[in-house]
Parts: C-alpha cells; sequence; structure tokens
C-alpha cells in the first residue's frame, strides 16, 4: 500500500516541476505589430493557398530534425540577417511564416520582427508552434 | 374444547422480557458480524478500486508513449520520398517503391525500434480502401482499415482529416494498436497505418508500478464498468483493469496481483475491534434495560400480585404499596381504592346482614353467630354462660287493636330498652323473631343473669308503655326463659337454646309478666339430654 502511494504521489508531483519550471520561462507577446499571427488551422490554410509562402522554423536544428511542418527550412532566429532571409526568400515581397516551439519560446515573434525591419511587406506568425502543431496531430515532415 | 400448543398466560414477564432482551443481543450480534463482513468488503473494493486507478494511469502513460513512437515512425515513413510525393488516386498497380518504403522499417529499423514492435505499414486511399501493405510483418490481418478508424476518418472534413489518428482495436491476430497519418502532408492524397503490438509495451506498467501485471485478451462480456477483483489464494487478490478498443469492446485485460495478507489482517483487527465495541455497547444496553425493567416493571408487578395474595390469604384490607413506574403507582391507588370501597360495602352489607332492621338489634343470624362462637369460648375456658329469651305478652292482641304500626313501634321501644340494659360489649341483646328477644350474657352465672332479667323487667315496666288488651297488666309487660350453665360439649348450644325456650314457655303458661329460672328437676330430661352441667339449678323465680 506504501508503494501505491508513493506511486501515486510521484504521478501526481511529476507534473509540478515543469509547471513551475515553465513560470519561469519567457512568454511570447499576444501580438507583434504589423504582423498576422495565426494559429494551426489557419497555417494550413494559408500553407495551401499560398504556395510561394517560405516557412521559417526558427528552432535550433536537432529539434527541427525530430520534426518539422511540411515545406519549414531551419533558420534559427540568432542567426538570422538580412542577407540569410534575402538569400533564402529570394523576393522580397515574398510571404514569410515564422514559428518556433511556442507560446513560451520568444524567437519567432524576434524573427518576424527583423524580418519587419527588413521591410518584408507579408508577415505572419504562428505563435502556438511546433507545440500547438504535434498537440493538434498534423503532419510534420521529418 | 380446543388445546392450544402455546399459551401466553403461561409465560412470567420476566420470561419474557429476558426472552426479547435475549434476542436483541444476538440479532446487534449477527449484525455486527454482517457489519463486520460488509466493511471488509467495502474496503477491499475501495483498495482494488485505488489500485485500479494506479493501473489506468500508468497504463494512459505507456500507451502515450507508444502513441509518441507510432506517430514519430509513421511521419518518418511518410517523410520517404516515395510516399511524400504523394499517391496515385488512378494507379492500378502500386510502384515497387512505395513497398520498398513499406518494408524499411522491418529490415532497415527505424528510431526507437527497440521500444515499439512494428507488427505491419499500411497505405489506404482517401476514401479507405487498402493500396498496399508492408510484405513483412503479420500476414493475415484483415484487408480493411480497422473499423472504429475509418468510421471515424471518413467522416472528417477539411483541415480535420490531416490530424493523426490512433486506437486499439481487436484483429484476428489479437489486440493492435494502429496510428494512422496523412500522406502528401499538407496535400492529402492518402493515409499511411502503422500496426503496433501493444503487448510488448504494456509489461511496463510493472516499472512503473512494482506490481506484476498479467496482460491477456479481454472476453467481450468482461464487466469494465468498475472496480473488478477476485481471490486467487487466500491472502491474494486479482484486480482486472480492461483496456477498452475504439470501438467500445473489452480489448485487453491487465491483472495485478496484490496480496492483502497485512491489509486483511488490519481490516479482521478493525472489525473485532468494532465487534468487540458493538459488544460491549450492546451488552451494557441491554443489561442496563433488563436492570430498569426488573426494577420498575417486573419487580413492582410481582410486589404487587404479593400484596394482593397476602391480602386474600389473610383476609385483611392491606393496602398494596404503590412502587414503579407512574403507571404502576396509578394502578396500586386505583386497587386500593377498589378494595376500600369493595371492603366499605362489604362491612355494611355484613352489618345489615346481621343486624335487624326494624329494632336496630342484632337478629336471628348474628344471635346464632355469637351464641354458637360464645358457648365455644365458654366451653373452653370453663365459664358459664346465660340466656335470657323474652316474649312480649300479648302482643298478638296488642297488633289486632292497636295496628301493626303501633306494634312495630312497641318492638323497636322494648329494643330499646333491651339495649339500655345490656351495657357490657361482650353481651348480645338480639331480635330472636317476632316479638320474642333474646340476650346472650357470656362469663354471667345465673344471679347474675337472674339479675339482668330483673333488670330488664323493670325498664319496660317503668317505660309504662300502654297496653290495655293485656290481661296482666295495663302497660306492656315481658316473659322471661332463664337458662345458665357452664358448657363442656362445644357442640350443643342448641339445647341450651332449647332449655331457655322451655322456661320461656314455663314463664308464659305461668301467668306472663314473669322470668322463669329452669328448674332441674322440670327440665331434667332438657339437662341430660343436653349435658348440661349446671350443678344446682335455681328454683322458679317469679317477679311481681
Amino acid at each position: 500500500m506504501k508503494r501505491l502511494t508513493l506511486f501515486l504521489l510521484l504521478i501526481t508531483t511529476s507534473w509540478l516541476p515543469p509547471s513551475l519550471a515553465q513560470a519561469d520561462k519567457p512568454v511570447a507577446p499576444e501580438q507583434v505589430p504589423g504582423v498576422t499571427r495565426l494559429n494551426a488551422e489557419q497555417v494550413i490554410e494559408l500553407i495551401l493557398s499560398k504556395p510561394e509562402l517560405l516557412i521559417i522554423d526558427v528552432r535550433i536544428k536537432d529539434e527541427y530534425d525530430k520534426g518539422h511542418i511540411q515545406g519549414a527550412i531551419n533558420l534559427l532566429d540568432t542567426e538570422l540577417t538580412a542577407d540569410t532571409l534575402a538569400q533564402q526568400a529570394g523576393d522580397q515581397q515574398r510571404p514569410l511564416l515564422f514559428y518556433c516551439n511556442g507560446e513560451r519560446c520568444k524567437r519567432s515573434a524576434n524573427a518576424s520582427r527583423k524580418a519587419q525591419d527588413w521591410g518584408y511587406p507579408e508577415i505572419y506568425w504562428f505563435r502556438g508552434g511546433w507545440v500547438e502543431w504535434r498537440r493538434k496531430n498534423y503532419p510534420v515532415t521529418h | 374444547m380446543q388445546h392450544r400448543l402455546f399459551s401466553i398466560e403461561s409465560l412470567s414477564t420476566r420470561f419474557v422480557v429476558g426472552l426479547v432482551f435475549v434476542l436483541l443481543g444476538i440479532i446487534a450480534l449477527l449484525q455486527s458480524l454482517y457489519a463486520g463482513s460488509i466493511y471488509r468488503d467495502h474496503a477491499m473494493t475501495a483498495e482494488a478500486k485505488t489500485l485500479q486507478k494506479v493501473i489506468a494511469v500508468a497504463t494512459e502513460g505507456v500507451l502515450e508513449e507508444v502513441r509518441q513512437l507510432s506517430q514519430e515512425l509513421a511521419y518518418h515513413l511518410a517523410s520517404k520520398p516515395a510516399l511524400a510525393a504523394g499517391l496515385p488516386q488512378d494507379a492500378s498497380t502500386v510502384a515497387e517503391s512505395i513497398l520498398d518504403a513499406l518494408d524499411t522499417p522491418f529490415h532497415s529499423g527505424f528510431p526507437n525500434n527497440d521500444r515499439l514492435n512494428l507488427e505491419k505499414t499500411r497505405l489506404y486511399r482517401l476514401d479507405g480502401r487498402l493500396v498496399a501493405s508492408s510484405r513483412q510483418g503479420l500476414a493475415e490481418l484483415p484487408k480493411e482499415m480497422p473499423e472504429s478508424l475509418a468510421e471515424q476518418l471518413l467522416t472528417r472534413t477539411g483541415i480535420q482529416r490531416l490530424q493523426a489518428l490512433s486506437g486499439l482495436w481487436k484483429s484476428n491476430q489479437g489486440t493492435l494498436y494502429s496510428l494512422i497519418v496523412p500522406v502528401g502532408g499538407l496535400r492529402l492524397s492518402g493515409y499511411l497505418e502503422v500496426v503496433v503490438n501493444p503487448r510488448f509495451n504494456l509489461p511496463k506498467i510493472e516499472d512503473l508500478t512494482h506490481l506484476p501485471v498479467q496482460v491477456s485478451e479481454a472476453v467481450a462480456d468482461t464487466n469494465w464498468s468498475g472496480p473488478n477483483w477476485r481471490y486467487l489464494s487466500p491472502g491474494l487478490i486479482g484486480i482486472d483493469h480492461v483496456l477498452i478498443a475504439d470501438n467500445g469492446q473489452p480489448a485487453l485485460t491487465l491483472t495485478t496481483q496484490l496480496s492483502v495478507e497485512a491489509f486483511e489482517r488490519t481490516v479482521l483487527q478493525a472489525s473485532i475491534f468494532l465487534f468487540l465495541t458493538q459488544l460491549l455497547i450492546t451488552g451494557l444496553a441491554l443489561v442496563g434495560g433488563y436492570t430498569l425493567m426488573l426494577r420498575f416493571l417486573i419487580r413492582p408487578v410481582q410486589a404487587m400480585c404479593d400484596d394482593i395474595q397476602h391480602g386474600i390469604d389473610t383476609k385483611q384490607q392491606t393496602p398494596v404499596q404503590t412502587r414503579g413506574l407512574n403507571e404502576f403507582h396509578t394502578l396500586a391507588s386505583l386497587f386500593n381504592r377498589l378494595m376500600k370501597d369493595i371492603h366499605h360495602n362489604r362491612s355494611i352489607l355484613e352489618t345489615l346482614s346481621l343486624t335487624d332492621e326494624l329494632t336496630g338489634l342484632a337478629n336471628r343470624r348474628a344471635f346464632n353467630a355469637m351464641m354458637e362462637r360464645e358457648w365455644h369460648r365458654c366451653c373452653r375456658h370453663g365459664e358459664a354462660i346465660s340466656l335470657l329469651l323474652i316474649d312480649i305478652d300479648y302482643f298478638k292482641k296488642y297488633n289486632d287493636s292497636a295496628g301493626h304500626q303501633a306494634g312495630d313501634a312497641v318492638l323497636r321501644q322494648v329494643g330499646r330498652l333491651l339495649d339500655q340494659q345490656v351495657k357490657r360489649s361482650e353481651d348480645l341483646a338480639a331480635r330472636y323473631g317476632g316479638e320474642e328477644f333474646a340476650v346472650v350474657l357470656p362469663k354471667v352465672d345465673k344471679d347474675a343473669a337472674t339479675n339482668m332479667a330483673e333488670c330488664i323487667q323493670q325498664a319496660v315496666r317503668t317505660a309504662r308503655i300502654p297496653h290495655p288488651d293485656s290481661d296482666v297488666s295495663e302497660c306492656i309487660t315481658l316473659s322471661i326463659g332463664i337458662a345458665s350453665c357452664i358448657p363442656n360439649d362445644p357442640g350443643r348450644h342448641d339445647c341450651f337454646i332449647e332449655c331457655a325456650d322451655k322456661a320461656l314457655y314455663l314463664a308464659k303458661s305461668g301467668g306472663r309478666n314473669q322470668s322463669v329460672f329452669m328448674q332441674k328437676s322440670s327440665m331434667h330430661h332438657c339437662v341430660e339430654q343436653c349435658a348440661l352441667s349446671q350443678p344446682d339449678w335455681a328454683e322458679r323465680t317469679r317477679t311481681a
């Protein structure tokens, strides 16, 4: 019985450390001015309606390799410069979609701001990111 | 007459009350034992329920891991160039490259292939028809998508169709776990199914719970709605947790064994404690109740019965002592009042039955009783007893001339005079019948009796009650017969009365208005007959 109680306690408390840890993590802003915020379904519709859309995964490479949205390229936000972006986009008018891990990740919000500063006119931001995508069981590519 | 086997009257209150209390005690004990049994079952069920929840949580964790690994594998496969390009919807044959892609994980492995038991990979068109399946893995799976998953998949629309689906299902090869992902990425062109055997992963529950878990196929009628436990052996219970397939049917049964020896010992101790506590409380309550009943109900009734019995035995008016509860006080009080009334009425009746209504003197019955009693007493003590029989002279003439009302008045007046003359408490003046009176004089010899007769005669003469029709005087006169003796035969008081009567006869025949003491010679036969032991009989005395 003591064994069972301990196990139950472990099961219950196993949720606590991540929750506590999350409390210290940064939170992405609700909105980035001039950038269109999307959810997973809107992202899919956007991908299907705009074949020219450039999807940029700003997470680290290991995370990208474990799975990403189909057609996304990996460009870490810290390595994102006007040149690298221009090199990938090719066209300044090309629509861009940024995503990272999710609400607790600020990389995609920062990247969106940078792209906006560099004059890209059509920028989309998937705030829910990878966490929302996986939670909703949408297709991933390795 | 109908004979009854059992009569309630034959039972005493003490017995019935005692029996009721014993029955209550037995019922309380049985209830206590039953409660202990119920407590044990409930405790065991609660224990099983807790354990079942633990197993359920652990199982959920294991299946979530299976889902994640399967999804990882499925998307890994779907990313293969042969599949990522999408399925040609109109091709009648399947490209070899697609079959190779489906077989890849079986011969080349896949990430975490040590954590997943892959059974089959299959490819479906958008309408759910099977396009191809891996050449390796289970050979005899049905040729269609699992029913419950197909139902969900084909009813979805729009973006929902891109979401991965998974679930347990019952196949002809046992329970399997399938995960279905879209093929062709966001441009959906078909579905890829990864079939794994969950029984490969489920033993991990043992590592999580540190309890032995046995996995078996669930039978269709398994009761999976609540805690399902049973004894496997003494002190060991088996708890079933049933995994439900996507179609709602039982799929796998996880049986956990749990040693409950210590638990049962605790429950047994608690049951014994409860039993003893209840036994003590019930016992005290019953003993206390019986004592109170004994003191305030049974004993008062018994005491009242004893009091009444004593009153009956002693023929005395002994009041019943009030005791016990209020009702018994009332009952005793009412009984005492009733008995008092009865005694009072009996006393009145006795007085009436022994008193002459006209004169107020004792009547013939009282005279007879007194005569017999005093005769016996004088026999015992060797004391003298005297008797005066008195007759009013020519009373019939008085009645005829003055009327019966006047006659009655004379009787009353004579009676009053007699009563006045008889002063001792042990003497008795009685109306003997008609105009005859009797005076019983215990412990009185012939001289005193003669004096008493003289006093009576004198009192009547002094009263001067007019009697115009009397032949001996102008007033009422009396004839008195006197008898006196020391009796020695208790049974012959009637002879003594006869002697007095004979003396009265002599007084009347001798001219009335006189007292006659029986002479020995004239009453010889009477004396002999009555065995009266009076040594010297007085001479006939005449009083003017």
